[in-house]
């Protein structure tokens, strides 16, 4: 009789970069505490992704946290988020990184295949910490050069400033994501499908199909 | 009419039975491969030869870089032109006459792993020719692929590797180990294919050896363990056995078999469920070696036990808490295998963009629905990276020509320069003639003040 063996499954990190800055009050922040749970639940329904996907969530106000640290869809827990401070989004960014970086490297040191990390930025308007500005675009642009993780920024709401987002992206050229504040919980239901699609994918088909865009969310190209 | 428009089927077999050597070799498309729209062509491919003069068989492997739009036809050119390398090497090293891999003369080795290289150099060379020679011509990148060679007496094995395949190799005393080393990126989905460079090359000789299997990742990954394997060298031999026993029957037809056993395994729903990449296994034996070598002493009870404590360790690791258990995922949808594909219209995002685009101007809504939701997101990134690699192109072009335009700046001051000293050394000439005979000097010396005339 022939057998294989359990082949093991290849892990996907995800990190999700919150805004938690008193502007995403009092709606805003009411949405993000929702998508969060759809989007834990989305994920913990999808068996294949349930076991590949591992989560952190990240938010950034005035301070920088790591609320949920990386865990297994299976049992991630989304936080209860509240909103007050400015806005450290470039502090969260380079944190961001960093965990990435730990990850992999927990990942290659016990020889865990994995795809390329997601880093998921939401934000309602711009930052105040510039003085971390050019260290953010520098070590964010060095890893998407290189191709060493995806970044899907989406700005909410009418004050989210585009264009600025649009310099963290891969050659200040890439796509993206444009929300109202009142309806952007479908993004983290399509955060966790595409991360479904990714992890039943074949790794050796770089270019999946994700999942369509929700109706509600825009895409500045 | 453009070559890689032409349609091209890279899944096949191959059955070689001779006094001393039987194998098959198989090649299947991928089950995600045919669920896309359109359907992916095979991106593995093999080939497989009994050189009956010299007494060897020679096998090649390629797997195509799934990013790139024509890696079947860079698989299916690097796979026929290695072999045809390989085998005018040995024609030539032979002279025509039985060859023993064994053979401890000095200079044999080398010699040996000249034909290889020059396998490799010409299969990299000729997917390069193929890119030039599409209308319009491709860039070599979508063609990579990764490739692997082996020449086996049924004895030695030499080989050559580069990529995420490999070879595993069955000994006499019952050792079973990678004869290859695998060469992948830092991601999943990365590898060093064939045209990475020459520094990612192997090649080795592997003495004593009974019988072996070739195999692209889609099948490599489901018995062999990555990371260090402590039980068994990471190798799960239940997977090869059945292959290495029946092709070692004394019986005729053992390698169809074999071969239609294999088949039949790797289209199961259990086998889909874990592998849904293109399949590619050449087994090949020495079937009296195999009969009469040690049986390898391998437990499935065992490896599932050391497979379950490695995972609760990853668990452990990876969370710091109790042990998430193992989900098993659900066979992914198939549709049923069909024969030929579809002719491949390359470029492939261009295709997909004027699709959503057609169908969004069928209906109003449907060119709502397509400009913020048809193009999606995977699309874009993949025109976006489409049109990198173009631009990074035509700049690597357009800076050929640059240089070739300083070059010519260059020889042309170079040639000036030469004729301002050879105007010189003319001068030179004259003026010491001059000095030796003042009565041919044609011009009144200079005049320094302070110096008589």
């Amino acid at each position: 009789m022939i057998e294989i063996m359990n082949s093991g499954e290849k892990h996907i990190a995800c990190v999700l970069l919150v805004d938690t800055s008193g502007s995403m009050n009092p709606h805003a922040i009411v949405e993000l505490n929702e998508g969060l749970r759809e989007f834990g639940a989305a994920l913990q329904s999808d068996s294949k992704a349930c076991g590949c996907a591992d989560v952190c969530v990240i938010s950034f106000d005035s301070e920088v946290r790591e609320v949920v640290p990386f865990c297994p869809a299976a049992s991630f827990q989304p936080p209860q988020l509240t909103a007050n401070g400015w806005t450290s989004m470039n502090q969260a960014i380079i944190t961001g990184l960093d965990a990435i970086e730990l990850r992999k490297q927990v990942y290659k040191d016990l020889g865990v295949a994995y795809w390329k990390p997601w880093i998921f930025l939401l934000t309602d308007g711009e930052p105040n910490d510039n003085e971390f500005k050019s260290a953010a675009l520098n070590r964010l642009h060095d890893a998407l050069d290189r191709k060493k993780v995806t970044f899907f920024p989406m700005g909410i709401g009418g004050e989210a400033n585009i264009p600025l987002l649009k310099q963290y992206t891969h050659d200040g050229c890439g796509p993206v994501l444009k929300a109202t504040k009142s309806n952007f919980k479908e993004a983290f239901v399509w955060l966790s499908s595409s991360m479904s699609v990714i992890s039943n994918s074949n790794p050796t088909m770089t270019n999946v199909d994700l999942d369509p865009i929700p109706r509600s969310i825009s895409i500045e190209l | 009419m453009d070559i890689f428009n032409e349609p091209l089927e890279n899944q096949g077999q191959t059955l070689i039975q001779q006094k001393g050597i039987a194998a098959f070799g198989l090649t299947l498309q991928g089950a995600s491969h045919i669920s896309r729209e359109p359907p992916v062509p095979c991106q593995d491919c093999h080939g497989m030869r009994w050189l009956a003069a010299q007494g060897l068989l020679i096998a090649a492997i390629a797997d195509g870089v799934g990013s790139c739009a024509l890696s079947h036809f860079g698989a299916r050119s690097a796979v026929s032109t290695a072999l045809d390398s390989a085998q005018q090497g040995l024609e030539a090293l032979s002279q025509g006459a039985a060859m023993k891999l064994s053979d401890e003369t000095p200079g044999f080795r080398g010699a040996m792993k000249k034909v290889m290289v020059e396998a490799f150099r010409a299969a990299r060379q000729a997917v390069e020719d193929l890119a030039d020679s599409g209308r319009p011509p491709q860039p070599v990148f979508a063609l990579q692929s990764t490739l692997t060679l082996a020449i086996y007496d049924g004895d030695y094995l030499f080989y050559g590797h580069v990529g995420d395949d490999g070879i595993v190799a069955q000994q006499p005393d019952g050792t079973v180990e990678m004869a290859t080393q695998r060469v992948k990126g830092e991601e999943a989905n990365s590898v060093f294919p064939l045209q990475s460079g020459e520094q990612y090359w192997q090649f080795g000789v592997t003495p004593h050896v009974a019988g072996f299997v070739m195999a692209t990742d889609g099948v490599l990954d489901s018995f062999v363990a990555s990371g260090s394997g402590a039980y068994f060298n990471g190798i799960c031999y239940a997977f090869m056995e059945k292959a290495m026993y029946t092709l070692a029957e004394r019986k005729p037809g053992s390698p169809k078999r074999a071969l239609e056993e294999y088949r039949r395994f790797l289209q199961t729903a259990d086998y889909l469920r874990q592998v849904a990449d293109d399949l590619t296994m050449v087994a090949v034996v020495n079937p009296k070696a195999i009969r009469d070598g040690v049986h390898p002493d391998f437990s499935m009870d065992t490896w599932r036990a050391e497979e379950e404590a490695l995972r609760q360790t990853w668990q452990k690791a990876l969370y710091g808490q109790q042990p998430v258990k193992a989900v098993t995922p659900p066979p992914p949808a198939q549709k049923p295998r069909e024969a030929p594909v579809e002719p491949w219209d390359y470029p492939l995002y261009r295709g997909s963009a004027t699709l959503s685009f057609l169908k969004g101007v069928l209906s109003g809504l449907v060119v709502l629905v397509a400009f913020s939701g048809g193009i999606t997101l995977g699309r874009t990134v993949l025109l976006t990276e489409h049109k990198e690699l173009a631009q990074s192109y035509s700049e690597l072009r357009q800076n050929t020509d640059g240089l070739d335009t300083l070059i010519d700046a260059l020889e042309a001051r170079l040639e000036e320069k030469d004729s301002r000293i050879q105007a010189l050394e003319e001068e030179l000439d004259r003026l010491r003639q001059e000095q030796d005979d003042p009565t041919e000097a044609t011009q009144p010396p200079e005049t320094t003040e302070g110096e008589p005339a």
